[in-house]
């Protein structure tokens, strides 16, 4: 609900934009054009979530070109606002009193249509994608969340735009310039960040970053209508009582996409059985618990190699790694792509494991290079960013458990690659990893143990000698390989020697079983049934 | 003038986005077609298109086009003639044949559990069957660039084909399309799961049964040796499990000959993407009747499993000291015992199946030799 509510949010706001410039100037012609224009692509994008379940590659590169197309379009809009502005200036008393304007261009006709059209189907598209694959924490309820939201996000547009005929045209005018100029930065960021996905152009990581915080979750746009009011003022001038009026305008403006979000986490809260409510909030409490420890480790993880220490640093990895695997599978239904991009890939800059090779690998030489520690700090403070991205996902979102079966059982696939280990330089974090997975199932799923019974039998050993201390074996880069050590086996030390010593093959069947434990529990099968 | 003025900055993003499309050509075709393709078979999985039943008159129809020589240019060449049944669906050689009897540029792969793949070509630029079969058919060298209407006129010309073509497709003559559709059903065809390995992970033989050094070879391959970082189980495919949407390529620094003196120029992955970091970037094949489809690597440089083991061994390409700036991070010494190395080989090999061999049709409608002539 929270989503689409951002998404329609955008769009109302940059169609109440349009529709109250259009007022402005009275043209009729170029009104009905808007509304062709918003018409056709609200039924493409039902049509789309109808019969497309997944666009794959194509995703991107279209999103990525209908936010520059939509940035273009934005963009001359706001050149030909600031134009007409001096001639309402001059002109104002005519204009006002003029029931329409003589003559109507009618590529201007088409191009406000199709300006009106690309904005609303550029996240209509991803909306009813979005609903038609129903994805999510809770994909029943996302249709009338969505609805809701839509009918929400709608209402505030109108508002603008019925609230027209109260302003100052000169100052509503430049106020709408700034605002469009904010959103062609916006949209813009937004078309370089689907571009970078789709793989045909690489951007600088703090615009990344920026759009990952700022632009993805809505908080540029939030910061937007909040700024309107004061600005609106600043350009309308007035007594100070005015100010005061604006800034609790700005404030509602804050409040209500705050409280729409806990109005519909209330909701989902509502629809279900009080003695699942209990269970659900406990399970939301912890899910966010895990995930603040994980950006404080984090943040420890950035302090220590800052500071060089690379005992701390990498003490402080397997906190954050582990309790990151334990968000991992709830995280992964809000948002499977961000996901996949904290998790990272060896030798990739970002993400859990890009970190990982290079505070584990080389015998660590951030620890005495000065360059390379800044790399490395850099790459941990991308890495802090994106937690802090995820605790907020977290924060937002709305679990019942009887979605958590489906959660872990779904992340089967994961849980079985985990059995592999040796995926990069800090393998001997796998008993770690696998430690607090197994505590975060037996949490969420409150099976006092039961479910994860067959794993931890495996692994008691591994456990028990891993817990002696937190040591950690050293790898070192290697290239050319002299003939005579190929078969020398270096020396394992520390976790890294109790992970080879895991039977994997038995630890393989005790997965499988507490899997299938998980699968045909009574209660939890029967609780999921009732939904 | 004022009105261009206005309209400038649309211009501008149009003019960006036209840039930025024009220079991945590869990659914007290859978005294009996976979309459409993933609209046809409504999901995503590698087995999106369901598989026709192995007895179902498409998938014989496939049967005889795939070893009939009627779709290549000088009728000698099938696509039986580059994947024979006998050799793992491959050909044995380190370069498939051209038309010409010359080499080809890259190694035939083997088909064996082909539908597991989402991407196809050693550089992954066709996104279904359907897709691939157009490569070697309108490619000049391999079977000599027939266009879709000159293969529907010489299929139209053969009352036997008529017939079937009605049988499968309906009342229509033969269709290029429909060409494409039954080779790519028979294709799906070609499934191993019976494999010594397959009947041990599914509980059909008891573990004791399974040869120790086999059982060995799996945690290695699964464990220590990393392999299962790239042929993800159960598919042995880079395909990534959980949604199986996506396919990996991976750079490992193959050598252009066995004794590791440079590596092999083939750009690989980056003819497609354009993308640096994809140069010499493959798609990791499956390993079902691996044991089959010798030689290994896009190039064919390696005669045996040994030899491919080894090479992983010792570290890929940069083991062997070359430079290669993207290979994998995974692809690095692994310290493998010869005892191991021989244990992941006997893994290896119990991936073959003898119950996946195709039997040859006895003879083709054309009348030409079954699966061309060389």
């Amino acid at each position: 609900m929270v989503i689409t509510l951002r998404e329609g949010g955008e769009t109302s706001l940059i169609l109440a934009l349009l529709f109250s410039s259009l007022k402005a100037a009275r043209h009729v012609a170029y009104r009905a054009a808007a509304w062709t224009g918003f018409a056709l692509a609200l039924g493409l994008s039902i049509i789309a979530g109808v019969f497309l379940h997944d666009l794959g590659e194509l995703g991107p590169l279209f999103g990525g070109s209908l936010a520059w197309i939509g940035a273009g379009f934005i963009a001359s809009l706001a050149i030909q606002l600031h134009m007409n502005a001096v001639d309402y200036r001059a002109q104002l008393k005519q204009l006002r009193d003029s029931a329409a304007v003589d003559h109507v261009s009618w590529t201007t006709a088409l191009g406000i249509g199709s300006f009106a059209f690309v904005s609303v189907i550029r996240e209509g598209l991803e909306t009813a994608v979005f609903l038609a694959n129903g994805t999510g924490p809770r994909s029943d309820g996302s249709w009338l969340g969505a609805g809701v939201g839509l009918a929400l996000a709608a209402a505030l547009g109108v508002s603008v735009y019925l609230g027209f005929r109260k302003l100052n045209i000169r100052a509503f005018m430049r106020t709408t310039e700034i605002l469009l100029f904010a959103l062609v930065i916006s949209l813009f960021l937004s078309g370089l960040h689907e571009f970078s996905e789709a793989g045909v152009l690489s951007v600088p990581r703090p615009l990344d970053l920026f759009h990952l915080t700022w632009i993805q979750g809505g908080l540029f746009l939030q910061v937007l209508l909040c700024a309107g009011p004061f600005l609106y003022l600043a350009f309308a001038g007035g007594p100070p009582i005015h100010y005061a009026r604006g800034a609790g305008i700005a404030i509602l403006l804050a409040l209500i996409p705050m409280s729409l979000g806990a109005g519909a986490r209330a909701w989902e809260h509502a629809r279900l059985a009080p003695s699942d409510r209990d269970a659900a909030l406990g399970v939301e409490r912890a899910a966010e618990t895990r995930a603040r420890a994980m950006v404080t480790a984090l943040e420890t993880l950035r302090q220590r190699s800052e500071w060089g220490d690379v005992a701390g640093a990498r003490i402080a990895w397997v906190e954050a790694r582990g309790r990151f695997v334990q968000i991992e599978p709830l995280l992964a239904r809000v948002d499977g792509e961000f996901t996949e991009e904290l998790n990272g890939e060896p030798g990739e800059g970002a993400g859990f494991h890009g970190a990982e090779a290079k505070l584990f690998l080389e015998r660590a030489p951030w620890g005495s290079n000065p360059a390379r520690r800044a790399t490395l700090v850099a790459d941990l403070g991308d890495l802090l960013t994106r937690g802090r991205v995820a605790a907020g996902k977290i924060d937002a979102m709305t679990l019942d458990p009887a979605v958590l079966r489906d959660a872990w059982t779904k992340h089967a696939w994961v849980l079985r690659g985990r059995i592999d280990g040796q995926e990069c330089g800090a393998s001997q974090t796998s008993i770690s990893e696998w430690r607090a997975t197994l505590d975060a199932m037996d949490g969420d799923l409150g099976g006092n143990g039961r479910y994860t019974e067959p794993v931890r039998a495996v692994l008691a050993p591994a456990f028990a000698e891993a817990a002696r201390g937190p040591r950690f074996g050293e790898h070192r880069e290697e290239t050319r390989v002299a003939p005579d050590r190929l078969h020398t086996q270096p020396p394992l030390t520390g976790p890294d020697r109790v992970w080879d010593s895991v039977d994997r093959q038995r630890l393989r069947r005790a997965l499988d079983e507490t899997l299938a434990r998980i699968e045909r529990d009574a209660s939890l099968v029967a609780r999921h049934k009732g939904r | 003038m004022r009105r261009i003025a206005a309209w400038l900055p649309l211009y501008i993003f149009l003019a960006l986005i036209a840039l930025l499309l024009g220079s991945r050509p590869g990659l914007v075709r290859h978005a294009f077609r996976a979309a459409v393709e993933r609209a046809r078979g409504g999901a995503l999985a590698p087995d999106a298109r369901r598989a026709a039943r192995p007895d179902s008159s498409e998938v014989a129809l496939g049967r005889l086009l795939f070893f009939d020589p009627i779709l290549s240019a000088n009728k000698e060449r099938a696509c039986a003639s580059c994947h024979i049944p006998a050799r793992g669906l491959s050909d044995g050689r380190p370069h498939a044949l051209a038309i010409d009897r010359s080499d080809l540029p890259r190694n035939a792969p083997g088909l064996t559990n082909v539908s597991d793949q989402l991407a196809f070509f050693w550089d992954g630029r066709a996104v279904s069957l359907e897709d691939q079969i157009d490569g070697p058919i309108h490619a000049k060298r391999e079977l000599g660039g027939l266009k879709g209407r000159e293969i529907e006129a010489r299929l139209d010309s053969i009352a036997a084909y008529r017939a079937l073509f009605r049988e499968v497709y309906g009342e229509r003559s033969p269709r290029y399309a429909d060409v494409k559709h039954a080779i790519a059903a028979f294709e799906r065809t070609l499934r191993s799961s019976g494999s010594t390995a397959d009947r041990w992970w599914k509980g059909q033989i008891a573990e004791e049964s399974v040869p120790v050094e086999a059982r060995r070879g799996f945690d290695l391959f699964a464990g220590k040796a990393q392999c299962s970082r790239c042929h993800f189980l159960p598919l042995t495919t880079s395909v990534v499990p959980g949604a199986f949407a996506a396919q990996e390529f991976t750079v490992i620094g193959v050598p252009a000959d066995p004794q590791g003196r440079a590596l092999d120029p083939d750009p690989g992955r980056y003819a497609v993407t354009r993308d640096k970091a994809d140069r010499h970037a493959f798609k990791a094949p499956s390993l079902r009747n691996i044991a089959r489809s010798a030689p290994y690597m896009h190039n064919g440089v390696f005669q045996t499993l040994d030899q491919v083991v080894r090479f992983y061994n010792q570290g890929g390409g940069k083991g062997l000291g070359l430079d290669v700036p993207n290979q994998a991070p995974e692809v690095r010494p692994l310290h493998l015992t010869v005892a191991e190395e021989r244990a992941l080989v006997r893994f290896l090999e119990a991936l073959s199946d003898d119950s996946a061999t195709v039997e040859p049709p006895a003879h083709v409608p054309s009348g030409l030799q079954v699966g061309g002539r060389y």
